[in-house]
């Protein structure tokens, strides 16, 4: 039986990281071939893994480099 | 900030450790407690601590994996004091119907670059949609796919199973992907 969008979307991570079984991700796979939405759905998950990657530090406010070199100084 | 009188004698070690770590404490701070005077008051909290305990570190896990957990728990302990009340954020699965179909069509994102610098838009967008995740997941997609530590090293300074996190950090994103699409989905025709 074909899983639901929904079912689909609960596999994601387990798809991306190899975790599903051969044949469940031949079946999600198949689902994806034939839904444009789960198709898309897997492209913006994958597109959120991507901009945490990219995010770049919250550089620490110059005020407490200051403060902080004072106090270990 | 914390009392100055705290500083201990061994200033010269406590600069490298300034230098060589303070950043990776406030970045991580700043995103988990999601206020600044709080990041920067931790921030100096561990890096006492960090100070303190340098020589029972054995060097059996990463600097950095040792630091993260310092910070970790010192904002666990941090977050318990204050009473800020969380925000609220939908689950991302009232998307879908009862038969498991999508509710609306999903539209596709605009085409950007999978690697390489966020301008400064996308960064605040972003930054603030993680901010909203409730504590739990934000720390798991925080750790995981923004500081890029392996799941089972995620586990343990968070205390979860590798299903439990692996399952967390699923929602998280998928939270996430239902925060961000009014901004990154294609303008409709």
């Amino acid at each position: 039986m074909m899983p639901t969008c929904r079912q689909i979307a609960e596999m994601l991570h387990d798809y991306l990281v190899g975790d599903l079984p051969p044949e469940q991700a031949r079946i999600l796979e198949m689902h994806l071939v034939g839904c444009v939405d789960c198709f898309r759905y897997l492209d913006a998950y994958r597109r959120v893994i991507s901009l945490g990657e990219r995010l770049p530090p919250v550089p620490m406010p110059e005020e407490l480099v200051r403060r902080l070199r004072t106090w270990v100084g | 900030m914390a009392d100055v009188q705290a500083k201990p004698e061994r200033s010269e070690s406590l600069e490298q450790i300034l230098q060589g770590q303070g950043g990776r404490i406030y970045n991580l701070a700043r995103r988990m407690l999601n206020h600044v005077e709080d990041a920067e008051d931790l921030t100096q909290q561990v890096l006492l601590q960090v100070f303190q305990k340098i020589d029972q570190f054995r060097g059996e896990a990463a600097l950095s994996t040792w630091i993260y957990r310092i910070t970790v728990n010192a904002a666990f302990k941090y977050r318990q004091r204050r009473t800020r009340q969380p925000l609220p954020v939908g689950d991302p699965f009232e998307d879908f119907l009862a038969d498991g179909r999508h509710a609306r069509s999903i539209r596709p994102w605009r085409d950007m670059p999978l690697q390489g610098l966020l301008d400064k838009e996308a960064r605040e967008t972003v930054d603030k949609a993680i901010a909203e995740l409730p504590e739990s997941f934000r720390d798991v997609y925080l750790l995981t796919d923004v500081e890029k530590l392996p799941i089972p090293d995620v586990a343990r300074l968070l205390d979860l199973t590798i299903p439990a996190m692996k399952s967390r950090l699923h929602r998280a994103r998928l939270m996430l992907r239902k925060e961000l699409a009014p901004y990154f989905e294609e303008a409709q025709a």
